[in-house]
């Protein structure tokens, strides 16, 4: 019973995701979009295929960049959406039902 | 995923507190993995494909885990909500459509991992609309990442502490 209500859910998520592809390739095959520059090309087919661990201040950038993302909507969701006060010891919920 | 409704943390079932776990941990390598598939350039492009194809089962899971939030939400669609949980939705459901497309345009621009997966030769010429939207949405991925770090800002901190409170009890 768990098991098929799980393969339903599956099958519900397959489907919107079949939807939102969907949506894309219409996006995409009505939309004209210029051929990006040359350096742009060889940039992009010239990516190495192996890790290059040398790069890995990239992952922290990105890193920092989602942190900054993630502080900016803070700051706006806590100015304008917070709906019940989060004052210490107030407990909250971990929706595990 | 509406994170700021109240309720006790403390003695959580046996199951519950698995669950919980279970989430978290889930919750973090998917984090962890959108991070990484940023970075094509230290992944290398091999272990971005095949990272970006797990990441289908990881969102699925994760998604199976909140689908109380999901159907619940779904169903109040139309019926008075907080301006909280409208954008909370519209959030979660850009996010979701945003993966999708990424996921979908890096499928059609493989170079080794559907092709090792069909048998296929990889295109020679790139598809630059597939390509640059691939890129685009990657992008909006991030940002919506972060957004929706933000609004469940609280169970976040809330699952941290029960996770790692139970792991210091263990071990001392």
């Amino acid at each position: 019973m768990t098991l098929l209500r799980v393969l339903l859910r599956i099958v519900l998520l397959s489907l919107a995701a079949a939807l939102f592809t969907g949506l894309t390739g219409i996006y995409v095959r009505s939309k004209h979009s210029p051929v990006p520059n040359r350096q742009w090309q060889v940039a992009r087919r010239n990516r190495p295929s192996a890790p290059q661990f040398s790069k890995f201040l990239e992952v922290v950038g990105e890193s920092v960049q989602l942190g900054l993302f993630a502080v900016a909507g803070r700051i706006v969701f806590r100015l304008r959406l917070l709906p019940v006060s989060t004052r210490e010891g107030q407990p909250i919920r971990l929706r595990l039902h | 995923m509406d994170a700021f409704s109240v309720l006790e943390t403390r003695a959580l079932a046996k199951p519950t507190r698995w669950r919980l776990k279970v989430t978290f941990w889930l919750d973090v390598t998917l984090l962890v993995s959108f991070i990484f598939l940023q970075t094509v350039s230290f992944t290398g492009l091999f272990l971005h494909e095949w990272l970006g194809l797990a990441i289908v089962a990881m969102v699925f899971a994760h998604l199976l885990f909140s689908w109380s939030w999901i159907a619940t939400q779904s169903r109040r669609f139309f019926a008075r909500q907080s301006v909280r949980s409208r954008i909370n939705f519209f959030l979660n459901l850009s996010l979701f459509a945003a993966v999708t497309g990424a996921i979908f345009s890096g499928i059609l621009i493989s170079q080794h991992a559907i092709p090792a997966l069909t048998q296929a030769k990889a295109a020679a010429e790139m598809d630059w609309r597939w390509d640059t939207l691939h890129n685009q949405l990657s992008n909006y991925v991030l940002l919506l990442a972060g957004f929706h770090l933000a609004i469940n800002w609280e169970w976040m901190l809330a699952a941290v502490q029960n996770v790692f409170r139970r792991f210091r009890e263990r071990t001392l």
